[in-house]
């Protein structure tokens, strides 16, 4: 009796040290970054924020009442509800929470309503619509836009001239602030009836012009611009081309990726590949000792650049018994 | 008056039970580490702390509390705690204090070291993760975490400290 009680005690024992190991390896690999300060937060997929109604662009009276309703999904947190969801008027300010509510209160103007779903982790996604609250009698503005063509291409870093009017029926030829030009991808370009910019980031843009009257309502016109991306440059620096290593040697790989618009490219946009094993590595330097032996291994660098264009560079290596 | 003398009992060493004072310092440093992460730290900069105890958070309502002691504290207390812990659950002798604080300074300084070595690292774990999710937080750890080698001096200051903890405890009892 009394050994298998010792037994069990010490199998017990074996479980406890056992668990407070794992427990320990656990929290290193849990706290993250708890050796360094700067904040790096571990993976965490973002929500998705979605605005189901009203629909952009909506038209409503002062008074009248607006339902609003969205949703957000998260990877970790599944549907998102309640306080996770927040509603924003660029005019009013916080209008709501949740995924469904009416009011009948919003003032004049053109709203910008952002839907802002914010994950346990904290981290965020928004989504905008823009609606207008119109007063009685008042007559929308119109934009239009005069230049470039929709469909115009240029180089990235090229000047980019866009030209447009604005006009309503109270306040006549609108000027100055009344004309805003957006980017979807670069946000606020600049304002006034011509705008010059050499800063739009490669890519489709969708450039609108929103012309606003002295009620706050406004009218939009917008185009498409594409502003081209040029490839990167991928680089094998070492090791040399033909050169001979023996089996289970370490072999160490450098490369560089170059682009006009992300500078130096890093990380697992660089990936190596042999012909006789696969992927081998990510990133610019790269050490491995199991390579198959084998004559004429290509050996191949993939740079992408943050545009998805690609490029790569390869050299043929020999590993011997 | 006369006073009969008690027969002295024999001291006996409970080898085999759990040892308290040991047990609860540990878990007092393991919970003075999550305070770090509840004030001087973004929570989310470590999940298992957020999962945990997230919503305690007060990080950014105050001023850090640690200052730039927050900054290696946590590696120190990881394995000052932990040692003090798994003393607590094993056979008390000195012999054995010593490899459970060695044990704990070589775990986390070979944790360390592979954020300083991740493109070595990660595809031997990734070939064997297989979709595990704590082998993928694993690889999160070496190729998001960047190696300080301040931490490495701080786990070796946890373990002495640990040592020395254990030998006055011990000696206690």
């Amino acid at each position: 009796m009394d050994t298998s009680l010792k037994i069990l005690r010490n199998l017990m024992r074996r479980s406890l040290i056992l668990l407070v190991i794992g427990l320990g390896l656990i929290s290193i690999v849990g706290t993250g970054s708890d050796d360094n300060d700067n904040g790096v937060v571990l993976s965490n997929t973002a929500p998705v924020a979605q605005i189901d109604s009203p629909s952009d662009s909506m038209v409503y009276q002062v008074n009248n009442s607006v339902t609003f309703t969205g949703s957000a999904t998260d990877a970790e947190d599944q549907v998102l509800t309640g306080n996770a969801l927040t509603w924003v008027s660029s005019i009013d300010g916080r209008i709501g929470t949740g995924a469904n509510f009416t009011i009948n209160d919003l003032s004049k103007g053109t709203h910008q309503i952002t839907l802002t779903a914010m994950d346990s982790f904290g981290l965020a996604d928004s989504t905008s619509v823009s609606i207008i609250m119109n007063p009685l009698n008042n007559t929308l503005p119109t934009a239009t836009i005069t230049s470039p063509p929709t469909g115009t291409t240029y180089n990235f870093g090229n000047f980019v001239e866009l030209t447009g009017t604005g006009y309503d029926a109270e306040d006549l030829w609108l000027s100055g602030l009344s004309l805003v030009w957006y980017s979807n991808k670069d946000g606020q370009i600049g304002t006034g009836s011509t705008v010059v910019t050499q800063t739009l980031s490669s890519g489709t843009h969708i450039i609108t012009l929103r012309a606003t009257d002295s009620q706050g309502t406004s009218g939009t016109a917008t185009l498409s611009l594409i502003i081209k991306n040029t490839p990167p440059m991928a680089t094998i620096n070492y090791p040399p081309d033909g050169s001979s290593f023996s089996l289970g040697q370490s072999i160490p790989f450098n490369g560089s990726g170059e682009d006009t618009e992300d500078g130096n490219i890093t990380g697992t946009s660089l990936v190596w590949t042999a012909s006789n094993y696969g992927v081998i590595g990510v990133g610019t330097n790269i050490t491995i000792d199991y390579l198959p032996v084998g004559t004429d291994i290509v050996i191949n660098l993939r740079v992408v650049d943050n545009g998805g264009l690609v490029d790569s560079d390869s050299i043929t290596i020999t590993v011997g018994p | 008056m006369q006073v009969q003398a008690q027969p002295e009992e024999p001291h006996i060493r409970h080898t085999d039970a759990i040892h308290p004072l040991p047990l609860l310092t540990g878990l007092t440093a393991l919970l003075m580490g999550a305070l770090i992460y509840m004030t001087d730290r973004p929570p989310q900069t470590a999940w298992l702390v957020h999962a945990l105890c997230g919503n305690l958070a007060v990080y950014g309502k105050l001023p850090p509390l640690f200052g730039a002691l927050g900054n290696v504290l946590p590696a120190f207390l990881h394995v000052l705690a932990f040692s003090l812990i798994t003393a607590g659950v094993m056979v008390q002798d000195k012999k054995t204090y010593a490899w459970i604080t060695l044990f704990w300074f070589c775990v986390n300084a070979l944790f360390e070291l592979g954020q300083k070595f991740p493109d070595t690292v990660v595809p031997w774990i990734a070939r064997g993760s297989s979709g595990s999710h704590l082998l993928a937080r694993t690889t999160n750890f070496f190729s998001k975490g960047t190696f300080d080698p301040l931490d490495i001096l701080a786990f070796a200051m946890g373990a002495f400290m640990a040592y020395a903890l254990l030998i006055v405890m011990h000696k206690k009892e």
